[in-house]
């Protein structure tokens, strides 16, 4: 008799106390929910630059490494070349096995740089982002494959012949390689331009929004037509730009983007330019 | 009234005065006794779970009012003090951004930037003759 008294006058309490926590429980945990969904997936422009700054920093902690094990070789050769014996000539193989291993990983941490890089240049069309993709994965291909060739050096014969390898395909890296650099540079400049141009055409569509003096208005009208008309030329003299890359062999050229960067100078003086104009007609 | 009736017994009247004195107190059985408490005792507790149930009920209506009425809290632009100063600042800021986009986009345009110079590598690492 206690017992079933006690019992329904509970029920109700229990309910509502259970109603009551769950409710508070997902009001207050909503937001978290929606941060915690942001932290589980990342924007793949978050994901990019994750894995970007880790390449460099992969990139600089391998650069180091390479340049003590390059100081070490130097001092195994000195020493060989005064002894000229089986131990010192042993001793720096091993140790050329270390800087060519080191030199590799450099390499390939680079290149992957290089590609992390092109994947994210809009300013290229899609085929071209796709060619030099596909360059960069057959260069990382020949670097693996130098690498897997070190490992195999046992006496001088062998490390003269891989050295040999290497000596061939080092400028075909450093070529191709060339011809990706002048291709982000100029996507980064198409990529600035059009923005700007895109900026442009939005904001003098509605410069009734934000400026309401009919005079000021025509006057920042013909201050967008100007800009736009600055955007165009800088345009038109990338397509040349583009141009004189896409006359490049596939095989690139090592002084390519040292040409390509004096040909940008101008233009990127004109983007400029245009960004200063920009600011000038959108907060005075 | 007779004789008979006045003579009573003193002894009797004094033992039977206790017996008088607690006609008051209601004579219950133990068992109804404990019942009674226990009804007392349940009264009180249903009284306290009332207080309970209605707190959480309060508490659940909180709860679901902030929820449904939470954006209606944020001030409105022609509402409250200072309130020409929201919309203004929000426009500024959404200008400051896009500018700033903008100067991020031309400042990565830059062609001087080293970002991307081959690594200096020493390209032949013979033992030399």
């Amino acid at each position: 008799m206690k017992f079933t008294l006690a019992q329904i006058s509970l029920k109700p309490v229990i309910f509502m106390s259970v109603s009551a926590v769950f409710l508070t429980a997902f009001f207050l945990s909503t937001p978290s929910l929606v941060a915690a969904q942001e932290l589980v997936s990342p924007l793949p422009e978050q994901i990019q630059l994750s894995s970007r700054s880790q390449l460099n920093t992969q990139y600089r902690a391998q650069l180091e490494s390479y340049r003590i094990e390059e100081r070490a070789f130097r001092l195994a050769k000195q020493e060989y070349h005064q002894l000229q014996t089986l131990a010192s000539l042993e001793k720096v193989i091993t140790a050329w096995k270390a800087v060519s291993l080191a030199r590799n990983q450099v390499l390939i941490t680079y290149l992957m740089i290089l590609d992390s890089e092109v994947m994210v240049s809009y300013g290229l069309d899609e085929k071209v982002r796709e060619q030099e993709h596909q360059m960069l994965t057959t260069l990382l291909d020949k670097v693996k494959f130098l690498e897997s060739q070190i490992g195999l050096v046992q006496d001088r014969k062998e490390q003269e012949s891989a050295e040999e390898l290497f000596a061939i395909q080092a400028p075909f890296i450093k070529r191709a390689a060339g011809k990706v650099i002048a291709e982000i540079l100029y996507s980064r400049s198409r990529l600035a331009q059009l923005q700007l141009a895109e900026y442009v055409t939005l904001k003098s569509g509605m410069i009734g929004e934000f400026e309401k003096n009919a005079l000021r208005q025509a006057e920042k009208k013909r201050g967008f037509a100007e800009v736009q008309g600055l955007l165009d030329s800088v345009r038109e003299h990338l397509d040349k730009v583009q141009s004189s890359i896409d006359q490049v062999s596939p095989e690139g050229s090592e002084g390519l983007p040292n040409q390509v960067r004096q040909k940008l100078q101008s233009e990127y003086g004109q983007l400029n330019r245009v960004r200063t104009y920009i600011r000038e007609l959108m907060t005075e | 009234m007779s004789n008979q009736d006045q003579n009573f017994s003193q002894t009797e009247f004094s033992q039977s005065e206790p017996f008088f004195s607690e006609v008051g107190v209601p004579l219950l059985p133990d068992e109804e006794n404990e019942l009674y408490v226990l009804q007392q005792k349940q009264k009180k507790q249903r009284q306290l779970l009332t207080i309970f149930g209605l707190i959480m009920t309060g508490l659940i209506i909180t709860v679901v009012l902030f929820a449904v009425f939470r954006p209606a809290l944020v001030i409105q632009p022609d509402q409250g003090p200072g309130a020409t100063a929201t919309p203004t600042l929000k426009i500024s800021s959404q200008l400051e951004q896009e500018l700033e986009q903008m100067d991020k986009s031309v400042k990565n345009a830059d062609p001087n930037s080293d970002e991307f110079l081959f690594p200096p590598l020493e390209m032949e690492l013979g033992l030399g003759k």
